[in-house]
């Protein structure tokens, strides 16, 4: 345990499954969502969306639509430009890497180029009124060639994705470390693969939407969002709304659910902010799901081409290939999912040499962004199929295989031969990975599978076992601010930058507060996502709040307490060690009335007119507020094995069983981290086998429907079977990794383990996910007649890429 | 858009055949849904929840009537269902989750006649007969002639869906509405309408119609013949499931291609065979 619980000793909240504080509202419905703002006067806006995946925009004529009955407005580009400091949308993260400058626009200007994209926005008085409106509103569109695939984007011979560029390469990097030509030259085996991997959307049960209501008398803009990153939203409209921060409040309400798209600034949230200020009323859009499945950011397609060295007894030499990621038509966040894809590859194995080349594409579609895992399970996925194919080839056991090169526990902190997107080192932190898989492999018993494999198959039944394991950066930096305070009411209140979209935040800041201070969570009010609360914050992403804000959490709550003990020693005039903390009070351990409450102690130490403060060395208030820096990322690992079933009659594909080992540090709170990880197996589960987002040869999106585009549902959960083991993490006091994300990193790689398995007696090769039906059944019934090389199902070959001959250039010319 | 809720057949009638742009509306599952996507503007909406003779399930003599206002739920939980139409009552408890099974009726799906849907088939499995009423009278259309095609069926425009009448026998028959679906509660990628009886090992009595296939029901009287009378050994089957094949027509989309589902026919045959034996 680490050193500050021990310091409290007669205090169990963290560590224990203590109810979430966020309950009571959701249970009852009174916790409030973007959408249950009922603002006096409030206006609707509906957005006017290009049909197109790439056209001019020649002409837009808004008369008819701005007579339409209960319309107060109709705004195009040029309309708002004035009020803009920018047309476009500065919203990602920097990087070298970028060859091409792709900012969104706050609407389209004369160019459209995926189809959903905004290009006019009406308000009204209802939202019927402004959806009808919208119809109305006539955009003269010229068609031009569309991308729709980004493996022909980089042709040569493609058209571009924007008018203005010459090519679609919007970025190109590369990792490298080791000697890999020395270790192909020397290997016993190598060989090269292909994958397909394909992520949809995120789909929170929230789609986006935003309420800004601006206050004429204090020139104050409040933009209420359903975001994962208020302070970012903030930056962004101050900036294009020529605003200073003061007059600019974000807050995050409740959030159904981000995963990773609701984690950048939108053109809705800007044109919604803009528009109350230009109408003096508060406007409301609320997006509806088809309008999600057009605008909201996504992950889908990426093509690996990679070959892998091992010595005969698999001992792993090196890996290289190549990795070509569609970007979507702007950049909305950045490189950092193909650049975590490519990082998550080496990172549970020992590999001494690796290089990878990195291909981003544009494609005329709506932007790619992280959805939760942002890139990892792709990475886990190409790796450990990599191992099953060397196992196959070499046989030995696939779990043999990766326990041989898996690093070792004697190995920790064990620094890779990569950097992270920040420029930071890669230190794996701490863990037993090899004692992790030993563990599912008995939980799962893997030993006896072939027998009842083989039973199974007597009755014409086709199971099968498979094996992923991961190891996840989390707790991405650099701070997250948390004030801590206790009021002159007694009340402790905590404040942070952290952004809570359902993770149970409030809880966990809640329970690290309550350690210091004692008492019950319950009693703590948490406020997140609110840059009033707190100017300084990132907000939601990357399994970072945990880690990052319980860091700072922890620091400030023990600040609260060390000024209290100070504050009661003085008054109590007993010594500081003699001194105990219950959440309401402080008190003398040995004589519990010579005690102190919270709200008498607040009060002493805000002092009195006139008089000294009691302690003159401490400031007044019982408040502290900490940013504790932390640059390493803490590593999560985890070892999941999937057994399934495989109709051969049609391809479909039942999970049977399931169960991960996880390792996410100590965990503050057990409930917690399994609903987590069981989430991020669900999600799993659906890039394994149902979420396609799918666009046709025009890049029109085919799926728009939850009919069309699968979800898992409660239904389609499999037994799963979750064991913790905990590494303290030595990078930070409370020893915790985060765990908002693992759950969907080693799922598709097990299940799809696990398919291959069961159709081995088809010589089934499987390379890509998500599975449909369909293509199982294809390969189930062409199985006698392929050869044993035939290309699997999205092979793709890296083509020869010269990276230098992809100028720099930008949309504005500059 | 106005929105009526008669309390009579005639007076329903009255108001759908004085306007074209009238519409009748059920459970509203789907005809909300496609009113929220602005796929349709009726002038009027009909209410039918409050006409009392459309609802409910009632056995007379060599049928089964089973009023148009009949929810999913309401068929899937009704155990009179038995025999020739228990398949109609296994299709009702395969169609979406609980909350469209509560509020779908069966007038609404076979109006509606997407051809995913679970009811077509069932009733052409089951020889069900669909009773039509308009201002003139009542019209008796069997299944197999109701489904013209993708949304499209045979009852005019000024009529409504008053009943569907699933006749008792063969007593002795049994149902399956075998549905192969992605996932739970999706629509059928292919699904099996079979009514078979077997008396001593052979069969007396088997039709079978396959949904998802095409634009209506895939039923062919030549394969209800070959099964038959036969023993059901698997290479009958396989004959039988060959011939369903051949006459699918199905449509790519994202449940799987056409040729997909085409070829799952056969198997996905045995398999229903093999649970009703
Ligand atoms: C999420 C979802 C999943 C679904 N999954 C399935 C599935 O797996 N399998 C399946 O089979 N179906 C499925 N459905 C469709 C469902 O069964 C609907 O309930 C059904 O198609 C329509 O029934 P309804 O009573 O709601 O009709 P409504 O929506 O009210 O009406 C449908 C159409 O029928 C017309 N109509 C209704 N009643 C009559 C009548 N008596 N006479 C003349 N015209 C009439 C209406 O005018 C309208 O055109 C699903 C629907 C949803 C929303």
């Amino acid at each position: 345990m680490p050193q500050s619980s021990q310091e409290t000793p007669n205090n169990s909240y963290p560590g224990a499954p203590v109810r979430r504080l966020e309950d009571y509202g959701l249970l009852t419905g009174s916790a409030h969502f973007v959408d249950d703002l009922q603002l006096p006067g409030t206006l609707c806006a509906a957005f006017v969306r290009s049909p197109y995946a790439h056209a001019l925009v020649n002409r837009t004529n808004t008369e008819e639509a701005a007579k339409a009955p209960g319309v107060v407005a109709v705004h195009t580009l040029p309309d708002l430009q004035p009020r803009l400091t920018d047309t476009r949308m500065a919203t990602g993260l920097p990087s070298r890497s970028l060859r091409l400058d792709v900012k969104p626009g706050v609407l389209a200007g004369d160019e459209v180029v995926y189809a959903g994209e905004p290009v006019a926005v009406v308000i009204a008085r209802s939202r019927y009124a402004a959806e009808d409106a919208a119809d109305l509103v006539e955009v003269d569109y010229e068609p031009l060639d569309v991308v729709a695939d980004c493996r022909s984007a980089l042709h040569t011979d493609s058209s571009a994705v924007h008018r203005k560029l010459s090519h679609n390469m919007a970025a190109a990097f590369e990792f490298d470390y080791g000697n890999t030509e020395d270790a192909f030259r020397d290997a016993d085996l190598a060989f090269r693969e292909s994958f397909h991997l394909h992520r949809g959307g995120a789909h929170s049960i929230e789609c986006r939407g935003a309420v800004a209501r601006h206050d004429p008398a204090t020139d104050h803009l409040t933009l209420w969002t359903s975001t994962q990153r208020p302070h970012g939203i903030k930056r962004v409209i101050c900036d294009l709304l020529g605003r200073n921060d003061d007059s600019v409040r974000v807050i995050a309400p409740q959030v159904g659910g981000g995963f990773g798209p609701k984690l950048v600034c939108y053109p809705e949230e800007v044109v919604i902010a803009l528009c109350a200020t230009i109408l003096q009323r508060p406007v409301k859009w609320i997006q509806d799901r088809y309008e999600y499945f057009l605008s909201t950011t996504q992950e889908r397609d990426q093509y690996w081409d990679v070959e892998i060295a091992l010595d005969s007894d698999a001992t792993i030499r090196g890996m290289r290939g190549a990795l070509l990621h569609d970007h979507g038509a702007y950049t909305a966040r950045g490189l950092n999912v193909p650049y975590a894809s490519g990082i998550t590859l080496p990172l549970a194995y020992n590999i001494p040499a690796y290089h990878l080349d990195v291909y981003v594409a544009l494609t005329n579609k709506v932007p790619v962004t992280p959805v939760r895992g942002a890139g990892q399970p792709q990475g886990v996925f190409v790796m450990e199929r990599l191992l099953d194919r060397a196992a196959g080839k070499l046989s030995i056991d696939r779990a043999e295989v990766r326990r041989r090169n898996l690093v070792r526990k004697e190995q920790m902190p064990c620094r890779k031969s990569l950097r992270l997107r920040g420029d930071t080192e890669v230190i794996l932190d701490s863990g037993d990975y090899p004692a992790t898989q030993e563990l599912a492999l008995k939980h799962a018993g893997w030993d006896s599978f072939r027998e009842r494999q083989q039973s199974a198959l007597e009755q014409g039944r086709y199971i099968g076992i498979g094996l992923a394991n991961f190891v996840e950066g989390t707790g991405r930096g650099p701070y997250e601010t948390v004030t801590v305070r206790i009021n002159a009411s007694g009340n402790v209140a905590v404040a942070s930058g952290a952004t809570a979209m359902g993770q149970s935040t409030q809880t966990m800041l809640a329970q690290i507060v309550a350690e210091q201070l004692g008492g019950d969570p319950s009693r703590i009010g948490v406020t997140c996502g609110d840059t009033d609360a707190t100017p300084l914050g990132f907000g939601g992403f990357n399994s970072r709040q945990t880690v990052i804000a319980g860091a700072s959490a922890h620091a400030a709550a023990r600040a609260v307490k060390a000024k209290a003990f100070k504050l009661a020693s003085r008054l109590l005039e007993a010594a500081e060690h003699d001194l105990e903390i219950d959440g309401r009070a402080v008190f003398v351990k040995d004589a519990p009335d010579r005690r102190l409450t919270f709200a008498e102690l607040a009060r002493a130490a805000s002092g009195l007119p006139g008089f000294k403060l009691p302690v003159a060395d401490m400031g007044p208030g019982l408040e502290a507020t900490e940013s504790v820096i932390i640059d390493d990322m803490v590593y999560a690992n985890g070892s999941a094995v999937a057994e399934v079933e495989v109709d051969i009659d049609t391809g479909r594909v039942t999970v049977l069983r399931f169960l991960v080992v996880h390792d996410c540090g100590r965990r503050l709170n057990p409930v917690i981290v399994d609903g987590q990880v069981l989430g991020g197996i669900a999600h799993g589960i659906g890039n394994a086998l149902f979420e396609w987002m799918g666009f046709d040869e025009d890049a029109q999106p085919v799926t728009t429907t939850f009919a069309d585009y699968l979800l898992v549902a409660a239904d389609n959960m499999p037994e799963v079977r979750l064991f913790h083991l905990e590494s303290d993490s030595p990078f930070n006091a409370l020893g915790v990794k985060g765990v908002g994300e693992s759950g969907c990193l080693p799922t598709p790689a097990a299940i799809v383990s696990a398919i291959e398995d069961a159709l081995a007696p088809f010589g089934a090769k499987l390379n890509q996910a998500p599975l449909t039906p369909a293509v199982l059944w294809e390969l189930i019934r062409s199985a006698p007649d392929s050869a044993p090389d035939t290309a699997p199902p999205g092979h793709w070959r890296a083509p020869d890429i010269d990276k230098d001959a992809y100028r720099q250039e930008s949309l504005d010319g500059r | 858009m106005k929105y009526i809720e008669p309390a009579s057949l005639p007076e329903a009638l009255e108001i759908l055949s004085a306007d074209d742009e009238a519409r009748c509306l059920a459970g509203g599952a789907t005809l909300v849904a496609m009113l929220n996507a602005d796929l349709v503007e009726p002038s009027t909406l009909i209410g039918l929840r409050r006409i009392d003779e459309l609802a409910g399930i009632s056995v007379s003599g060599d049928h089964i009537r089973i009023g148009a206002t009949t929810t999913h739920a309401q068929i899937a939980g009704d155990d009179r269902l038995t025999g020739n139409a228990a398949v109609v009552r296994d299709a009702a408890r395969q169609i979406a989750h609980s909350a469209i099974r509560n509020m779908g009726t069966i007038g609404g799906a076979v109006c509606h006649a997407d051809p995913n849907a679970d009811f077509p088939g069932a009733l052409v499995a089951a020889n069900a007969v669909l009773e039509a009423a308009g201002q003139s009278g009542r019209r008796q259309i069997p299944a197999d002639e109701f489904f013209l095609d993708y949304l499209e069926t045979s009852l005019e425009e000024d009529e409504i869906l008053s009943a569907v009448m699933v006749p008792v026998e063969p007593v002795g028959a049994r149902g399956r509405h075998l549905k192969f679906s992605r996932t739970h509660g999706d629509y059928a990628t292919i699904s099996i309408s079979l009514v078979l009886a077997i008396n001593s090992g052979a069969c007396s009595h088997a039709r079978v119609a396959v949904g998802s296939a095409g634009p209506a029901p895939v039923h062919l009287a030549e394969v209800d013949a070959l099964l038959t009378g036969s023993d059901l050994s698997g290479e009958t089957i396989k004959q039988a499931g060959q011939k369903l094949m051949e006459a699918a027509d199905p449509v790519d989309d994202v449940r799987g291609s056409a040729e997909y589902r085409r070829m799952i026919i056969p198997g996905l045959l045995q398999r229903a065979v093999d649970e009703l034996r």
